[in-house]
């Protein structure tokens, strides 16, 4: 063990002072709270704290089961019954790479575990530890609004990060319920903003506005198909960063509702739907095939009476109408990624995601094609 | 004179939805606004398309194969409303408006036979 110099010392020394000054103030502003306010001490008491360990590599897309086993734990304890507050303690300490659509997954969840009713202002998130954190991860959820209004956040934010090239830009992350076309058009505008170069802003309104049209129309409409209580009104979350390394635009947007596959029994085109799962050979209960199927009949089949149905269809659409552009859809149980009219890659989910997240990967070509 | 309807200008800047219910800048009131007594004075109007963030399939399809549902004819629809999209990137929704239209037509006249 290194000897310590003697400055290194009476600095060592001033530092555990201080810490134990520190611990005796906190201790005397409990115990007056206490004594002014008796039942704080029942109230501490029945307060849990829940550490989530949030895994080093956190995507959808890289790390499916992980990810979403903090997702689903979060869940669980924010709605477990009985009666505790609850203190989270976000630990991103080990966190080397986030991914859009995990992010926006926990921060719905998070929305959701504070504000749904029968358990609004029963639970409280806080960053553990933010010190320890990577830069450019506190900076990554810094800039898409984490600590704005979700989780509480002490480090003096003025110390961090100067000069961190981060290699993106990001649109902080939207929550709205219902039809909202003016926070699409926002924030395809803002797109516009952080990527010069990207000339198909009109897609991106498209499928948002397209995609809040369904979870409108038939997320949240059968209650008795959710899980956990939803926000009162039917929400929906959205975000998009730049990556300039790959310049290559992703927007997401995640609802909590049903999910597509179980949504579909009670739409009008599920007879055509039926149809593709006859053709295939396959029995009707991959969450996969159905939600390839749905987009499908939308694309394909004629419009019912009133002309409704086509939505999956543009929301789908720009990976048909651009090159080396995506659109992947997680509901239920299932993925599907859309490419190319023929090149559509369909899996099994090990974990349910609780609703439906949609993204779209588009290329922003400095040629401006 | 035709007159010019701009529809970020004359209707709404965000353009969506199929009903009411859905916002104000939805397909039903378009049409009612500004398409259907177009049609019903026999009067020539231009559907300008310029400046909006796009044109969801549902607003398109509401708007224009929505007028085939009302009992107006591909025709009269074509010989009244003219639709023009200079801005590039535009020119697809004057296919899909086409498209919405035409299908309309089938799907109505299927209805009939049926």
């Amino acid at each position: 063990m290194r000897r310590l110099s003697p400055e290194e010392r009476i600095k060592a020394a001033a530092h555990a002072r201080n810490r134990w000054k520190k611990e005796l103030n906190r201790r005397d502003v409990l115990h007056s709270r206490i004594r002014l306010e008796p039942t704080l001490r029942r109230r501490i008491a029945e307060t849990k704290r829940v550490h989530l360990v949030v895994p080093e590599v956190f995507g959808l897309n890289q790390n499916y089961s992980e990810s979403m086993s903090i997702v689903e734990q979060l869940k669980q304890e924010a709605f477990a019954k009985d009666g505790h507050k609850r203190i989270f303690r976000l630990d991103f300490s080990q966190v080397e790479h986030v991914e859009l659509d995990a992010f926006l997954v926990i921060s719905a969840e998070i929305d959701r575990a504070r504000n749904a009713p029968g358990i609004k202002n029963l639970n409280r998130f806080s960053a553990f530890r933010p010190r320890l954190w990577r830069p450019h991860v506190l900076a990554y959820l810094e800039q898409f609004g984490f600590f704005d209004d979700l989780v509480e956040y002490s480090l003096r934010r003025t110390k961090r990060r100067k000069a961190l090239d981060l290699g993106f830009a990001t649109v902080p992350t939207i929550a709205c319920a219902g039809m909202a076309p003016e926070r699409a058009g926002q924030l395809s505008d803002e797109l516009r903003n952080v990527a010069q170069f990207f000339r198909h802003p009109t897609f991106v309104y498209e499928g948002l506005v397209e995609a809040m049209h369904n979870t409108v129309d038939h997320a949240y409409r059968d209650k008795d198909l959710l899980k956990y209580s939803p926000v009162i009104g039917d929400w929906w979350w959205a975000a998009a960063i730049y990556l300039h390394a790959e310049s290559q635009i992703q927007v997401v947007m995640f609802d909590q509702g049903a999910g597509i596959p179980k949504t579909l029994p009670r739409w009008s085109k599920f007879e055509a739907v039926r149809g593709y799962f006859d053709g295939w050979g396959v029995p009707l209960d991959d969450d996969g095939l159905m939600i390839r199927a749905a987009i499908q009949t939308s694309r394909t089949s004629r419009s019912s009476s009133d002309g409704r149905g086509k939505g999956l269809g543009q929301i789908v659409s720009i990976a048909r109408e651009l090159d080396d552009s995506s659109v992947r859809i997680l509901s239920g149980n299932g993925q599907v990624i859309y490419r190319q009219e023929d090149d559509v890659e369909v899996s099994t989910l090990e974990k349910h995601i609780g609703g439906t997240l949609i993204e779209w990967r588009i290329p922003v070509h400095r040629n401006g094609v | 004179m035709a007159q010019t309807i701009k529809i970020v200008e004359d209707f709404h800047p965000y353009p969506a939805g199929r009903y009411p219910a859905d916002g104000e800048g939805n397909g039903t009131s378009f049409r009612e606004k500004f398409l259907v007594p177009a049609l019903k004075e026999k009067r020539e109007v231009i559907i300008d398309l310029d400046g909006a963030p796009g044109y969801p399939v549902s607003f398109l399809e509401e708007a224009f194969g929505g007028l085939v549902r009302e009992g107006f004819s591909p025709e009269a629809i074509r010989q009244w409303i003219e639709v023009v999209a200079k801005q590039p990137g535009f020119e697809r929704y004057l296919r899909h408006i086409e498209e919405h239209i035409t299908v309309a037509e089938q799907q109505s006249s299927a209805k009939h036979v049926h």
